[in-house]
């Protein structure tokens, strides 16, 4: 019985060899230049930022990449084009991550990600640290955190008038009617050490 | 029961209406409140740095450690949240009221009025459903209170939907639409129990009611005049 050779006939493999190796060899450099394995990683945001996520270097790697917390993501919902999965793996690989990225702009910590993640990562705690790293925070945030400091607690009235100037610029005055309720008139309590 | 209370920054101030409603509901369900003494924020959800935001909340604990209740009442979510991460020792039982809120503590409420008739839109928003590991035990219990008393519930779907509360600082816009999109998914007044849904919510709502839970349980007992 003659047997079957299932390839294709030996000049056909030669032809597609010869023509395919130095397509290869031929391809021009993309733009952005692929990183060879062995070039020192930029992981010093990916340090700081786990480290202030209260997170281990594992604790992201174990992504499977699904993409889950991209379909759940509330910031889409915005009509921004948010993809955690995206931002993880470009920060897990030293890639400088910017102020201006949708999630780091809008994520509103909802958890909504980490609910449908298979390993329940913590991407908010990631983007608040990042956001933090970054210096990226709002006036309103710098408010908050100063009254913290002066009484221990959070003063809202301290936090309104720091703030004014930006909540005038932002037009949240026109809201200030629908505000009432939540108006009163009392004295900041500081907290003392015990 | 004997409860180590920690109210909150929110509702020294702008919540004072939860702050009311959780200390009579208390009351009525025979629960003693004590406050936690010369407590500090908790840090909510403005902290970047974990061990911070950790720091702040260990104070917290480690103040109540000087009282003889176990059991923490925290009503605003973020606190909630934050006590609970901070406690990793299992030192406390971490409780907010809506774990309070069983069927034996409902049949409890003295109800004067009834809810029928009206349709309530129960809103939980993030914090308390997520993630798993702080979130409450029963997911319905909003549901279960206003069928209880008699009332409808709508807006299944929206639940859990994120109103955009988070961002209501520093980027309006998207709170308005997160917020527009739940409003419009709703139907009657929507029943709440965080300080900072309910800004938002209210903020952005035109002639929809917002209210907390507590106040729907104030309005069944009387104590309310109107919702």
């Amino acid at each position: 019985m003659q047997k079957i050779d299932a390839r294709p006939p030996s000049s056909h493999r030669l032809r597609w060899r010869s023509k395919a190796i130095p397509d290869v060899q031929k391809r021009k450099p993309a733009s952005a230049p692929c990183r060879s394995l062995d070039a020192p990683l930029n992981t010093t945001q990916y340090e700081k930022v786990i480290a202030l996520a209260g997170h281990n270097r594992s604790d992201l790697s174990v992504c499977l990449g699904c993409k889950i917390c991209a379909s759940v993501c509330t910031v889409n919902d915005l009509g921004k084009d948010a993809n955690p999965q995206d931002l993880l793996a470009r920060l897990f690989l030293g890639e400088e991550i910017s102020a201006d990225e949708p999630l780091v702009l809008y994520c509103t910590s909802c958890y909504r990600c980490t609910a449908a993640c298979p390993w329940r990562i913590r991407i908010p705690e990631v983007l608040r640290a990042l956001k933090e790293s970054l210096g990226a925070t709002s006036p309103f945030e710098k408010a908050f955190k100063g009254s913290v400091r002066i009484w221990g607690r959070v003063y809202e009235p301290y936090v309104f008038f720091k703030a004014a100037p930006f909540l005038v610029k932002e037009g949240y005055i026109k809201h200030m009617t629908r505000w009432i309720e939540y108006m009163s008139v009392h004295l900041p309590h500081r907290v003392r050490r015990i | 029961m004997d409860f180590a209370y920690y109210p909150g920054c929110s509702l020294t101030g702008s919540a004072r209406a939860l702050d009311r409603g959780v200390r009579a509901l208390c009351k009525v369900l025979g629960h003693r409140l004590t406050e936690i003494p010369e407590w500090n924020c908790c840090g909510a959800m403005e902290y970047g740095d974990k061990r911070e935001l950790a720091a702040l909340s260990g104070e917290n604990l480690r103040k109540a450690e000087g009282l003889s209740a176990h059991k923490i009442l925290a009503p605003c979510p973020a606190c909630y949240k934050n006590l609970k991460e901070a406690d990793t020792e299992r030192k406390f039982t971490i409780i907010n009221p809506l774990e309070l809120f069983d069927r034996n503590a409902l049949s409890c409420i003295p109800a004067k009025r009834s809810l029928k008739g009206m349709v309530f839109t129960p809103y939980y928003g993030c914090v308390l459903l997520r993630p798993e590991g702080t979130a409450i035990r029963n997911k319905n219990v909003m549901e279960d209170m206003i069928a209880f008393f008699g009332g409808e519930v709508a807006g299944e779907r929206i639940k859990d939907r994120c109103c955009g509360g988070g961002q209501f600082f520093a980027n309006k816009w998207s709170t308005g639409k997160l917020s527009a999109l739940i409003l419009e998914k709703s139907r009657g007044p929507l029943v709440v129990f965080c300080p900072l849904c309910h800004m938002a919510l209210k903020t952005f709502s035109t002639g929809r009611r917002v209210i907390y839970l507590t106040d729907l349980a104030l309005y069944v007992m009387g104590e309310r005049k109107g919702l």
